[in-house]
């Protein structure tokens, strides 16, 4: 700061040049985060309409799959897992982030995550929405995909709980319901102060179930945080365990360059990594959309990029190492894999992998690149690119490579039906994204509060 | 047949068979209307099949089938293995006569050519119409011609007799005839006939250019001699002498990269250095001293060296074997070159040891291409006014050059015989549909000394409405109004039989005789004992062939799978993978990848191969098996007509023949064409099921070298003593196979022992010697071993595996549902199979066979190409040396291991597929969801996907167009969308089998239940029994010194054993 000092006039005129400077009171905050929650613009409506066409193609695809059978698929004999399963794997690695930023965070106290936790909250819930929908549809017969599940029937016939596939069902289900508990338990102050102001009907009883009652009393309070410990403690393994099984789809297999017992970790980094990373984007797109950037700071989304750095590192300590104990071990049919990985037919997903995840987010090691919103946007996109192919990768070069080498050569080609459900899946998340932004509170105006000077009433 | 056994499934056959002789076969008028099931009859019970013995007519080799039949349908042709060509192999081309019977294109009824569009008439009608045409053309004395296929036996006679009362003339033509044989063994030892030859007592064989694994001869029983032959560590050394390598020289030990054409001066080369030698016999009346092994050199590019070598061996290894004829190497010089290859047979002293003039197949009849010309000539004057065309389709078959299509057009009524528009019969005027030979009565004589039977196997398929040939022309005769023939071809049948009767039939009346041989598929004399030899009488100018026109390549043209193109409308055989390329469904280039580099062409280009004739174009398929100079490209594909599977499929490689034909015997030249080559515009599109054929140090087809089997002491499967890799084994205990360990050795040595005592295989993962490599370079997993047994903990019976005996198996695998137990004393098999790849030839009979036991669907190019292929057996080929010299190529048989620790079980959510308490791999096709974890979990990946609905009638996928769906297996569930399938080893025929040993209260007897691919494989590479039975003969195999196990080192313990190929290395050097 230069020593002049500024008038008022002058003061406010700088806080309109810096958005992040926008005063912010006790009131204001209310008002900036309940204002989002109203009649849709033209430009909302306008990308809302355009998720729902995508999505409506996305969803003509599903049902061609399933009248026709999965040849529509891309799948070629030793590639029987492809685009579905990498959308699969992708998406519950988007959902780890929320659970990341809400629970863990929570618990190891650092406030950052108050300005951000809602929208990375929310982003896990759809995210395991959206990745739930892939091992159904990815299967020959969808519609008989309750079999997975363990209900007593007249037949006496159980899933095999030795089936990594059937831990799945157990992870996946269990981080859905966890993590909705625990977005909703959050959600309750907020959601009563938007019923205050609500004056649709539609919207008062939604909001008014949702707010279970609540009124802002003392006890209330003391209850409320409570409950938001408890629930943060019981979220946190779950963001370690349900990677760590969706892992196990591939590490309990003995398919060369699936098993390998650095899988589950390398996997929870892999998902935070990415996670954080689309957490960036919907905020910076969020802010600059809704004038929130008083709110979400340069500073907190730095930090969150540090988050990336460090997941980054960590992801490609892993690549190395995958690399490594392929060339050192001593099975050659995975040293074959990962030479066909990095130098085989997908060469190029490869690369766009390692580049996409391990070199690029090196620049997130200059202060400048962190604070940069533009160009940090295009990195955490490439982060995603990154690690959508990661998943492609280790899934289908290493089934392109497996022990028999009499299927070698066939390769994987995705279909239009693929692309076209891939394209749905994001337009079903976005679907939910867009509502949710437009009909819940999408920060915590609770817990910003707690960051704001104490209102002092004046005495008369 | 003396040691003709009387078994229990025999005379089931044989009530089956008197059933049909009764009702069917010998009716005198069949009946025309399958029986309703409203009122059963008496004598068919639903569900048991029934066996009728016949004989194959898909080709001149005539082997005995039996017939399976379901409810009044064929549904599965199996080998008869009493008969005395085949002895219970078939090829693929005999399994799928199947989709003959049933196939959707077959004419419906008899089709006239009104102004160039074809209608659907009656049989009153369509005889009437010929018969106007037939008394016309007698009347006018301008004349009739009948071509027939190698018919043999009474058909033969018939259309002769047919031929000669029209007035006209009768020809056979046969497109791969050997003439050219025929033609140099009447010049050299007088006796014009195509001999059998007997492999099985050969020390070596040199096959010069000789495809006789694949359509020379007789392919099934030559596999079978062959197999015999390979068998023997210190014998059956091979030599193949052709340019391309062909799937029967890529069994060969050695081959001879001869330039093309090369074949004869290279014989001769040998002739040369034996009669200098004087190593062998001398030939009268032949002068060999132009052919010094140097002066073969510069035509050959053999080096002379190499020839003395084989000259030596071929002298001093007796008996030996040299064949040659085969389509490929058919030169204008093919007599030469089959009468240099008699005169090196005549010199070691072959004859009658190895090569059988006495025991002749049966081309007796085929007319020379000499004959066909004079044919064509004839019909090109207009001699011909009506021509009368069966089994045959020499519209397709005879190259351009010859004029056959245009010459038709110059006759004025053509009739053809054909059940489906073949490329002949759609230029004809009249199609007389015939019924299949599955559904007909008929004879043939394949060989001397050999009368085989054709019965039908059921009612004629009723939505066709065709009769038998024979009654066809008879009605013919009769409404022309020539010839005196009996009413019906089944009186003229049994008329011919009087003379088998009087030879066969002592003691009995003609019916008794007739019924017996029926149902024995014919009648046969016992091979004579005695070896005739054959005196060379004939001198013999030879002179090397020179090939036409410009270009950088020679062109071969070579028979595929298909045979003459016969085959190309089944599709089970366009499915099939061709043996050297693994191509399907389409025609390809065979090209060096130097040669294809040349021109800029990568696999799958398609390139242009012109010579003056013509031009084909066609995608390349860069082979290391080919020389630079070569091209090669198959027959069989590119029909004009003959149906919705042939139909323009491929292209036609006969229109790259110039005029060209052997000037001894009229015989075509195939081989005789220099071309030039060019990429061609056009997508990159050749569907290959398997893109890859080296196997990466994986040890899937593993070899041992005969050295080291000698020194293991090899007692050929019969368990004796086992040499084992194991460290820690020599402690064990009580085992059944104690670790063979020297006095005081301890098991380090003892791993030891055999070391340097030659070439190990790729990965000799059971050798000792490979644990000679340095300790860095050793691979622990590969040499894993299953933990010992606790003291006290006891192995159930079915958890044995064929990976290790009891007593080293881990503890059993949980059977998850509660009611299934490996402790139920009532389970007393262990299932398992044992593949001896040094006998597998490739021929992939065993996958037709697979497909129509267990209702595989087709799925076409574009699927195989996509790594889609339904077949749940397939031949998996592994080059491991190529490219002139010492040569390796493997073939393994692959399909579900049937693993004891299978991996594919526990990744299934939903228990579809699991262990059953047999060891088999179950699959519960209803409990599939589809997840496909199962098969990424595969390390062998042999579980194929319901990508599309191939069982639904209502979907554009559907694989079994009406009636081809007559066919499926009821025992058999035909497969829905989105679940996965595999090989059960044929379960249904295992229930079969346990079934019938329980009505008749009795064990199972090993050898009773053969699963599909194991009965029809002609070698016997595939032999399928209990484990748990200690004396069944795939115990013993899988206790073989050369058994191994794919993918040990994973700790699947699988069901097959699979026994090494031998290495016969350097052996003549």
């Amino acid at each position: 700061m230069s020593g002049t000092v500024l008038t008022g006039a002058a003061a406010a005129a700088l806080h309109r040049d810096d958005p992040e400077r926008r005063p912010l009171t006790q009131k204001s905050l209310n008002d900036d985060i309940l204002r989002m929650i109203a009649k849709p613009g033209p430009v909302w409506i306008a990308v809302f309409a355009f998720d729902l066409l995508v999505l409506l193609v996305g969803g003509l695809c599903l049902r061609n799959q399933i009248v026709l059978g999965l040849g529509v698929a891309g799948y070629t004999r030793p590639v029987m897992w492809a685009a579905y399963i990498t959308n699969f794997v992708f998406w519950v690695g988007i959902a780890h982030c929320g659970t990341l930023v809400s629970a863990i965070l929570f618990l190891f106290r650092s406030h950052f995550r108050r300005a951000v936790y809602r929208v990375a909250e929310a982003m896990t819930v759809f995210g395991v929405l959206t990745a739930g929908l892939f091992p159904l549809l990815h299967t020959g017969r969808p519609w008989l995909g309750y079999w997975l599940v363990p209900y007593p029937t007249q037949r006496g016939l159980w899933p095999n709980f030795r089936s990594p596939l059937e831990w799945d069902v157990f992870a996946v289900t269990t981080y859905l319901t966890v993590s909705s508990i625990f977005f909703v338990v959050g959600l309750i102050p907020d959601v009563a102060a938007a019923r205050d102001r609500a004056t649709g009907k539609v919207l008062k009883t939604l909001y008014t179930a949702l707010s279970f009652g609540w009124s802002g009393g003392n006890n209330q309070w003391k209850h409320y945080y409570g409950a938001y410990l408890y629930f943060a403690a019981i979220a946190t393994p779950l963001v370690l365990s349900v990677h760590s099984v969706v892992s196990w789809d591939f590490a309990v297999s003995q398919t060369a360059g699936w098993h390998n017992t650095i899988f589950a970790p390398y996997f929870v980094a892999g998902a935070i990594f990415s996670g954080v990373a689309l957490v960036i984007n919907l905020l910076i797109v969020i802010r600059k959309a809704f004038r929130l950037e008083h709110i979400v700071t340069t500073d907190h989304i730095e930090k969150l990029s540090k988050l990336v750095l460090l997941t980054s590192t960590i992801v490609g300590y892993s690549y190395l190492t995958e690399f490594f104990m392929a060339w050192y071990g001593p099975s050659n049919a995975e040293r074959d894999t990962f030479l066909f990985r990095y130098f085989g037919h997908f060469w190029w997903a490869s690369w766009i992998m390692f580049t996409c995840n391990v070199i690029l987010p090196l620049l997130l090691w200059f202060k400048g690149v962190r604070r940069n919103l533009p160009v940090l946007f295009v990195l955490m996109l490439f982060v995603n690119v990154g690690m959508w192919f990661e998943r492609f990768v280790i899934i289908i070069t290493s089934l392109a490579r497996p022990f028999e080498p009499y299927a070698w050569g066939v390769n994987y080609r995705m279909s239009w039906t693929e692309a076209g459900i891939t394209a749905g899946a994001f337009a079903w998340f976005f679907m939910f994204f867009l509502v949710f932004v437009k009909v819940l509170p999408a920060f915590s105006i609770t817990e910003i509060k707690e960051t704001l000077p104490v209102p002092r009433r004046r005495k008369g | 047949m003396s040691e003709f056994t009387f078994k229990r499934r025999d005379f089931l056959k044989l009530v089956g068979i008197g059933v049909a002789g009764t009702t069917t076969g010998c009716a005198s008028r069949p009946a025309e209307k399958l029986i309703p099931y409203l009122v059963a009859p008496n004598d068919l019970l639903p569900g048991v099949p029934y066996w009728y013995a016949s004989t194959c007519r898909e080709c001149s080799a005539g082997c005995g089938i039996l017939v399976k039949t379901r409810e009044g349908r064929a549904i599965k042709v199996e080998g008869n293995p009493a008969h005395p060509v085949n002895r219970g192999g078939l090829c693929g081309l005999g399994h799928a006569a199947l989709q003959g019977l049933y196939h959707p294109d077959r004419l419906k009824s008899p089709m006239l050519k009104v102004n160039g569009q074809w209608k659907a008439i009656g049989w009153d009608e369509a005889i009437r119409t010929a018969a106007d045409r037939l008394a016309t053309a007698k009347s006018g004395k301008r004349g009739v011609a009948v071509v027939t296929g190698n018919a043999t036996g009474s058909f033969e006679k018939l259309a002769r007799e047919w031929a000669a009362a029209a007035g006209g003339t009768h020809l056979v033509y046969e497109a791969f005839g050997h003439e050219a044989v025929r033609e140099a063994n009447r010049r050299t030892f007088g006796q014009a006939v195509v001999p059998t030859f007997d492999f099985a007592r050969a020390q070596m064989v040199v096959s010069f250019g000789a495809d006789f694994l694949e359509t020379f001869g007789s392919p099934v029983a030559q596999a079978r001699g062959f197999a015999a032959m390979r068998a023997q560590p210190q014998a059956g050394w091979f030599v193949t002498v052709e340019p391309r390598l062909s799937p029967t020289g890529a069994r060969a030990d050695e081959w001879v990269a001869v330039r093309p054409g090369g074949e004869l001066a290279l014989a001769l080369g040998m002739a040369h250095v034996i009669a200098k030698e004087g190593l062998g016999r001398g030939a009268a009346g032949v002068d060999l001293s132009a052919w010094m092994p140097e002066a073969v050199e510069e035509r050959t590019d053999v080096p002379a060296k190499t020839i003395e070598r084989l000259a030596r061996a071929f002298a001093s290894r007796r008996p030996s074997l040299a064949i040659a004829g085969g389509v490929a190497a058919q030169s204008a010089q093919a007599v030469a070159l089959a009468a240099a290859v008699n005169l090196l047979n005549h010199m070691a002293g072959n004859l009658g040891e190895t090569v059988r003039l006495d025991q002749a197949l049966n081309f007796d009849a085929v007319a020379p291409f000499r004959d066909v010309q004079g044919l064509i000539e004839k019909m090109k004057q207009g001699e011909v006014d009506v021509l009368v065309v069966h089994g045959a389709d020499p519209a397709y078959s005879i190259p351009a050059w010859a004029g056959f299509g245009a010459a038709l057009d110059q006759v004025l009524f053509k009739i053809s015989l054909s059940s489906v528009m073949d490329d002949t019969a759609e230029r004809c005027d009249l199609v007389l549909p015939e019924t299949h030979a599955l559904e007909s009565l008929g004879d043939a004589e394949p060989m001397r000394g050999v009368w085989s039977l054709v019965q039908p196997t059921m009612q004629r398929v009723p939505m066709f409405d065709a009769r038998p040939a024979g009654d066809t022309l008879i009605a013919l005769a009769k409404a022309a109004g020539f010839g005196a023939f009996p009413d019906t071809w089944d009186a003229y049948l049994r008329n011919e039989w009087k003379a088998r009767h009087a030879r066969f039939g002592a003691g009995r009346t003609f019916e008794a005789f007739w019924e017996d041989a029926l149902k024995q598929g014919g009648v046969w004399e016992e091979a004579p004992a005695g070896k005739p030899g054959a005196a060379w009488s004939g001198t013999h100018a030879f002179a090397s062939p020179e090939l036409q026109g410009v270009g950088e390549v020679a062109v071969v043209l070579f028979p595929s799978h298909l045979h003459d193109g016969r085959g190309a409308n089944k599709p089970w055989l366009q499915e099939l993978p061709d043996r050297t390329t693994t191509a399907v469904w389409g025609s390809w280039v065979e090209i060096h990848p130097d040669t294809a580099a040349k021109i800029g062409v990568a696999q799958g280009d398609p390139v242009r191969v012109e010579t003056a004739a013509g031009s084909v174009v066609a995608p390349a398929y860069l082979y290391q098996g080919i020389r630079r100079d070569t091209v090669a490209i198959p027959l069989g594909q590119g029909h004009a007509a003959y149906g919705r599977y042939a139909q323009g499929r491929g292209v036609n490689a006969l229109a790259l023949l110039p005029p060209a034909q052997d000037e001894a015997s009229g015989a075509l030249a195939y081989l005789s064409a220099r071309a030039r080559l060019s990429k061609a515009a056009g997508e990159s599109a050749l569907p290959l099921a398997q893109p890859n054929m080296h196997q990466a140090d994986r040890g899937i087809a593993q070899g041992i070298a005969v050295a080291s089997l000698i020194a293991m002491e090899y007692t050929g499967g019969k368990a004796g003593r086992v040499l084992e890799p194991a460290r820690g084994e020599g402690e064990r205990a009580g085992s059944a196979h104690p670790a063979p360990l020297p006095p005081g050795a301890t098991p380090e040595e003892a791993a030891h022992t055999p070391a340097g005592l030659g070439k190990e295989g790729p990965r000799g993962v059971n050798e000792p010697v490979l644990l000679e490599t340095p300790p860095s370079q050793r691979r622990p997993g590969l040499y894993t071993e299953p933990r010992q047994l606790k003291p006290g903990e006891v192995i159930p019976p079915h958890a044995i595996t064929a990976y290790e005996p009891e007593e080293k198996v881990r503890s059993p695998r949980q059977i998850p549902v509660h009611e299934g137990s490996y402790s139920n004393p009532n389970h007393h098999h262990r299932w398992a199979m044992a593949i001896d790849i040094n006998s597998c030839n490739g021929c992939q009979a065993c996958v037709v066979a697979c497909y129509a036991e267990n209702n595989i669907p087709v799925v076409g190019p574009e699927m195989t190409k996509r790594g889609r292929q339904m077949a749940w057996l397939r031949i998996e080929r592994y080059e491991e040396l190529l490219g002139g010299g010492p040569n390796d190529v493997r073939f393994v048989p692959m399909m579900c291991q049937q693993c004891t620790d299978a991996p594919c079980e526990i990744v299934c959510p939903v228990y579809a597929t699991y262990h059953n308490p047999e060891g088999l791999n179950a699959q519960v096709y209803n409990r599939c969801v589809g997840t496909r974890y199962c098969s990424n979990n595969c390390p062998y990946k042999v579980r194929q996907f319901n990508w599309f609905d191939y069982a639904a009638p209502e979907k554009e996928t559907f694989a079994f167009p009406e009636p081809l769906n007559w066919q499926l297996n009821p025992d058999v569930t035909v497969r829905s969308k989105g679940v996965m399938e595999k090989c059960t080893f044929c379960v249904q025929r295992i229930l079969d089998g346990k079934g019938n040993a329980r009505d008749e209260n009795r064990p199972l007897r090993d050898g009773e239940i053969q699963t599909a691919c194991a009965q029809s494989c002609p070698t016997e590479a595939i032999v399928f029994g209990d484990l748990l039975d200690p004396e069944s003969k795939v115990s013993k195999l899988s206790h073989d010194q050369r058994r191994y196990w794919v993918f040990n080192e994973l700790n699947t313990k699988p069901g097959i054993t699979y026994l090494k190929k031998l290495e016969r290395e350097s052996e003549l050097a």
